[in-house]
């Protein structure tokens, strides 16, 4: 009956699987994989109520972020977001796979110091994909159904690119949730690490990222090219 | 006093619980909340979590928290109204402040980074260090966002509960699955996970179970939508017991690389909506699927990249 130890994971599994409230689902899976461990041992122990509060109070530090809020909400209303595309605009590429890897390298700097934005609301419709189709040529096509790929294909790389930069460099700054989770993961199996050493292992994961990325926006780039010569000798 | 008192960790629990519970105060007289009580219950309850915790019996955390869930599962965690400045002024205003208004936010990096070098030694323990000097810069940073922005106090009030608001009860996931990782460990999962993946892979190779445990968070993730949620049942399972204890390899190396190969699995699912399926919506994309599709090639050559880099940098002692 040991494999019963599991009903936990297979509660997180089903129920982010069903898109249920993923808090609940945490919640529910803790509880019963406690309760169950309780019966298979015999009773006897801290009940699991108890554990719970003290598991969570002693995961406060990956909340800490709370902190910030303030600063980064002033700032936000005296124009932080602007500024960043102000930023971005000033960095402009001559096309759109460049422009891309302008975005991304920014994009990583701006979450590696730890602020967290969604880029696809803030950065991707209002900027990045306004900036990439006339980098493309594909801002006032003569034919709008000829372009319908092209232009779906440099929307989905610019929101690739965030979620790449996002994803892979969100580890680089040592206050981030992720971090911390690893950081009290660790500890509370008896293993100690630093967090900046933690934040030290994603940068391969970074500079990986930014390469494997580079050579898909070099790639939209020719294929760009490619699609426009054809369009120019009129074959479909 | 010394200077390691000033990073006390408990210090900075008081001040984050000080700041939910101003929060929650704020948010019961927000009338453009239509769930104002259940919204201002949640920030002030876990305000008393962050506040008290350490001094309340652990039954009654465990009764606060699943009064939390409790009241995110009734939707009653809403946002409000924060008088957020328009568009145009926000445009001027970064016009006029320019590169300055990331001066605040850079501190809190920065001046964490230094404290970490500068108390450093005996009497010192380095990730209270830095989780104390990155609470204690925070507050730093607000004071320098006033004195560039000359924003009343009160704004810090608003646009943090703005924040918090949009952020949600989601704020306290990752602390909850750090809990389910305890209860795992507590319960004896990670054993029977292991025994059952002794029995079918041979865990004495070093690149098999590199493989297994990549594979098998980058699946889950792929399945479930979050990479977080993911983490603890591998590191339980396999990073700890047949990765980190038999073959010793480094321990944060094992953690970290975990937690960004299973975001492999975040590119590649539509259970992730919100990186993969709203942006199409948002793009008024034709391919409700084009994101996943241009990101799959990414993420299968940078999972090959996690494999070989988990491997290589234990095998070879990297770290």
């Amino acid at each position: 009956m040991e494999w019963l130890r599991l009903i936990g994971v297979a509660i997180v599994v089903v129920g982010f699987a069903l898109r249920l409230r993923v808090t609940i689902v945490v919640l529910a899976a803790g509880i019963a994989t406690g309760l169950v461990a309780q019966q298979l041992d015999g009773g006897g122990g801290p009940n699991v109520v108890s554990t719970l509060g003290q598991a969570f109070v002693n995961g406060r530090v990956i909340t800490l972020v709370v902190l910030a809020l303030p600063a980064l909400g002033v700032l936000e209303r005296y124009g932080l977001q602007e500024q960043c595309r102000r930023v971005i605009l000033k960095f402009g590429a001559a096309t759109a796979g460049r422009l891309l890897l302008v975005f991304h390298l920014f994009r990583t700097a701006v979450v590696a110091v730890g602020i967290r934005i969604n880029g696809h609301v803030v950065f991707s419709r209002p900027l990045v994909v306004p900036m990439a189709l006339p980098a493309a040529g594909l801002d006032a096509p003569v034919d709008e159904e000829a372009v319908v790929r092209d232009v779906d294909r440099v929307k989905a790389t610019t929101s690739a690119a965030e979620n790449y930069a996002n994803f892979f460099g969100q580890n680089l700054f040592f206050g981030s949730p992720g971090v911390a989770l690893v950081v009290k993961n660790l500890a509370d199996n008896g293993h100690v690490v630093s967090a900046l050493l933690v934040a030290k292992v994603a940068v391969p994961v970074a500079v990986a990222a930014l390469l494997v990325s580079w050579v898909q926006y070099a790639l939209l780039d020719r294929w760009l090219r490619r699609r426009r010569a054809a369009r120019a000798e009129g074959t479909p | 006093m010394t200077w390691a008192s000033l990073f006390d960790l408990e210090i900075v629990y008081v001040m984050t619980g000080a700041v939910l519970i101003v929060f929650a105060g704020f948010t019961l007289a927000d009338r453009e909340n239509r769930a104002r009580v259940g919204t201002a219950l949640f920030w002030l309850l876990l305000g008393i979590v962050f506040a008290l915790g350490s001094h309340l019996p652990a039954w009654l955390n465990g009764v606060l928290v699943i009064a939390l869930v409790a009241i995110d599962g009734a939707g009653q965690v809403r946002q409000g109204g924060y008088r957020e400045a328009a568009p145009a002024t926000r445009a001027a205003s970064a016009e006029r402040l320019g590169l300055l208004l990331f001066l605040p936010v850079l501190l809190i990096p920065i001046v964490t980074f230094a404290a970490t070098e500068v108390f450093d030694g005996p009497g010192f323990v380095a990730n209270d260090v830095l989780y104390a000097g990155l609470g204690l810069s925070s507050v730093l940073a607000a004071a320098a966002a006033l004195l560039i922005t000359r924003a009343k106090p009160i704004w810090l009030v608003h646009d943090g509960r703005r924040l918090a608001d949009a952020i949600g009860a989601v704020m306290i996931l990752p602390q909850l699955l750090a809990a389910l990782g305890e209860l795992f460990k507590a319960a004896g999962v990670g054993k029977v996970i292991a025994s059952g993946i002794t029995a079918v892979i041979p865990t004495d190779s070093l690149f098999a179970v590199v493989l297994v445990c990549c594979t098998s968070v980058a699946l889950f993730t792929f399945i479930m939508g979050n990479s977080f949620a993911a983490f603890p049942v591998i590191m339980a399972g396999i990073g700890v017991p047949l990765l980190i204890e038999p073959f010793g390899v480094d321990p944060a190396l094992v953690g970290l690389l975990t937690i960004t190969v299973a975001s492999c699995g975040t590119l590649c699912t539509p259970m992730a909506a919100n990186f993969n399926l709203v942006p199409p919506a948002l793009l008024e994309m034709r391919d409700r699927y084009g994101v996943i599709k241009a990101q799959a090639p990414v993420a299968a050559i940078m999972f090959v990249t996690h494999v070989l880099l988990l491997w290589g940098m234990a095998a070879f002692d990297l770290v």
